[in-house]
């Protein structure tokens, strides 16, 4: 089969890699029917290829989505033919984070696929029993792609923020994550202030639900949320920039009491302790994806409640077009991009 | 009568002032029995002359218990006799914080007594009926005094964490502010660590209930944390050192999921986003004083539970003693000083 791979300096590769079967334990064979391309794909991609390290000899791409076609002898809870949503890590499986879910957080070796074992782009993948997440039926394998990393990591930290109809939540950032959080904000009944430069994102952040958009090229962010909140800022924030800069102002945007997550990798932040912190007795949450559970929880949420989600796809490609898909993904493009396969 | 001023560069002098007397509208006049000097005290005393600003003139002290001898007409729910601890702030009195006891987060902007308007380093203190805030009998004035702001402020600090009793609570920092939270930690039920390079403050953190003590000159403070947590790190830590490289400290001692609260003010604070946040699922919380209705549950657990709150008293003078206090609470003398009256 043919796999994408990164070869640093914003080039890809398809190359031919071995297609997966006969799978052994609790293994599981994917036919990949729909692979999205994250934000955090970009680091990799702008890379060099030093900077790669083992991930230069692995398929890139940790958004898989697609249906089960063989299984281990030991495999347990997925059959062949279920539709699954892929849960992109494996650990230990014994720790309180795996038996929890929260593989991603296994203290005792955990494996990040796409980076550390082959990931999504590509025609198969092998994965492991634990990580094959079902799909209510209505749920698209798109928007299954798009859930298993950018849209959940969204929706659980609008879990951890508590986000209410009664809240003012202001997203900064508006990348697939940030779109994301628009777009869940908005179904949670909360006044959504998505801000972005980019004027193809704000346009669908409006259309996804935001009820204003801030440039924050043309104004100060903080300022506007300020005057739309009679100055008392709003009551929740995410930073889905990772820019040090961008992150002290979603706190900074914030009222007295107000709660802010940080979703946006890499980098630093710095605050004043007393004035950003302390004296406006702010919360401040990092969070990192979502657990198994919770992906479950996501995809029967969007189908039930019957959230857009599929408004925020904006373009398919087939795994042929790749390098297309992520020369303009990279540019700034507006909204998920999603690899699919017949 | 007398009152204490700041002078700069670690001056005070004695001055006479009008007693205040006749009382108009809400006001009360308290006789002071005890006034704590707090840790914040120290930024005043050591600062240059030049700097003080309004402070210059104004009667410092923020931690004042005493007995109201005075009320004016339209005070309420006050009477002379009665023994209070005040809560040093003025606000508005009609914004929600006001209204729900959190004067000092006022949306329009609080007066800090002691800093812009008289306070309790003085014979008198003139303050407004809302202030008073009731003191449980067996509650002693000394200790009404270090509950009015440094004991208060850790015992915020520990409800907004929800510190319980199957947790490890590291404290960094065992001034006033940080030998409370270890108390109170203890009190809970929970482990806890008390990290500070003074052997003095060590051993009263000890005496309070800190199951373990760190030097961090002598050892890692995040390593002694991890290896008496089986590597995990503390569920919770509290700052209460105001040092930006110890705030991280704080956040890297915690293990994943785990909280901490800042309580230490100015300066800044730097974070490695992905490692310290978001890997960690981290929950920082700041945390300014507390509100009146905390100020009087405090009186009211501390002897209901016996906590022992006396034991964090070390030293008493008189307001004649107070230059000699300040001089030894500066040079890091371990406890809580406060000047009583009789």
């Amino acid at each position: 089969m043919q796999g994408m791979f990164f070869l640093g300096d914003k080039q890809v590769e398809l190359r031919e890699s071995p297609t997966p079967s006969g799978p052994t334990g609790h293994q599981v064979v994917l036919k990949m029917r729909a692979a999205g391309i994250c934000g955090s794909d970009l680091r990799p991609y702008r890379s060099t290829l030093e900077g790669l390290g083992p991930r230069a000899r692995v398929i890139g791409g940790h958004e898989p989505c697609g249906e089960v076609v063989e299984v281990g002898p030991e495999a347990r809870n997925v059959r062949v033919g279920d539709r699954v949503m892929v849960h992109h890590y494996s650990g230990c499986g014994r720790c309180e984070h795996c038996l929890s879910g929260w593989s991603q957080l296994c203290p005792n070796g955990m494996t990040l696929y796409g980076s550390q074992a082959h990931g999504a782009l590509a025609a198969y993948q092998l994965v492991e029993d634990h990580m094959c997440v079902p799909m209510p039926d209505g749920l698209s394998y798109e928007e299954g792609a798009s859930c298993s990393c950018g849209t959940g990591t969204a929706y659980q930290a609008l879990r951890r923020l508590g986000v209410s109809g009664r809240d003012t939540f202001a997203v900064f950032g508006q990348g697939p994550v940030g779109l994301s959080a628009t777009l869940f904000g908005a179904a949670s009944g909360a006044r959504v202030i998505a801000v972005d430069p980019i004027p193809e994102r704000r346009a669908l952040a409006t259309k996804l639900g935001a009820s204003e958009t801030i440039d924050p090229n043309e104004v100060d962010p903080i300022e506007v949320i300020r005057a739309a909140t009679h100055g008392r800022g709003a009551d929740a924030t995410l930073d889905a920039s990772g820019v040090a800069d961008v992150r002290a102002q979603a706190v900074r945007s914030t009222r007295v009491w107000g709660r802010s997550c940080l979703v946006g990798e890499g980098g630093t932040v710095t605050f004043d302790a007393t004035n950003d912190i302390i004296h406006r007795q702010v919360t401040l949450m990092g969070s990192w994806t979502f657990s198994t559970v919770v992906l479950e929880e996501l995809g029967q949420y969007v189908v039930e409640r019957g959230i857009p989600l599929r408004d925020m796809i904006t373009r398919t490609f087939t795994l042929d077009q790749v390098a297309e898909a992520f020369a303009d993904f990279e540019a700034g493009a507006a909204g998920k991009y999603v690899v699919t396969f017949d | 009568m007398r009152g204490m001023l700041f002078l700069g560069d670690k001056q005070v002098a004695l001055r006479e002032f009008p007693t205040p007397s006749g009382p108009a509208g809400r006001q009360v006049v308290v006789r002071m029995r005890a006034a704590g000097i707090c840790g914040s005290d120290l930024s005043s005393y050591r600062n240059a002359p030049g700097n003080l600003g309004i402070r210059a003139r104004i009667i410092a002290g923020h931690e004042p218990c005493g007995e109201v001898v005075e009320v004016g007409p339209e005070a309420r729910n006050v009477s002379v006799g009665d023994r209070v601890m005040v809560y040093h702030y003025g606000g508005c009195g009609s914004c929600a914080q006001c209204l729900s006891g959190w004067w000092h987060m006022c949306i329009h902007g609080e007066v800090i007594y002691g800093a812009q308007a008289h306070g309790g380093f003085a014979d008198y203190h003139l303050v407004e009926d809302y202030m008073c805030v009731p003191m449980p009998d067996g509650l002693s004035f000394e200790e009404g005094a270090a509950c009015a702001c440094g004991t208060g402020t850790a015992y915020q600090a520990i409800r907004r964490l929800d510190v319980n009793g199957r947790e490890t609570l590291a404290v960094f920092g065992q001034g006033p502010v940080g030998l409370s939270a270890t108390m109170f930690g203890a009190a809970t039920g929970a482990y806890v660590i008390a990290v500070d390079p003074v052997p003095e403050r060590r051993a009263l953190a000890e005496k309070l209930g800190a199951a373990q003590t760190v030097d961090p000159y002598d050892a890692d403070p995040v390593e002694v944390v991890k290896a008496a947590t089986r590597g995990l790190g503390a569920d919770t830590s509290i700052d209460a050192s105001g040092i930006a490289e110890v705030r991280t400290a704080a956040v890297r001692s915690l293990r994943d999921w785990g909280r901490t609260c800042f309580v230490g003010e100015g300066g800044t604070v730097t974070f490695d986003v992905t490692p310290d946040i978001m890997r960690k699922q981290l929950t920082l919380m700041g945390s300014r004083t507390f509100s009146t209705m905390v100020l009087e549950e405090l009186g009211r657990y501390v002897v209901d539970r016996s906590l022992p709150l006396k034991d964090l008293i070390t030293a008493r003078f008189t307001l004649d003693q107070i230059a000699d206090a300040f001089a030894r609470f500066d040079a890091g003398a371990p406890g809580k000083f406060v000047v009583t009256w009789d």
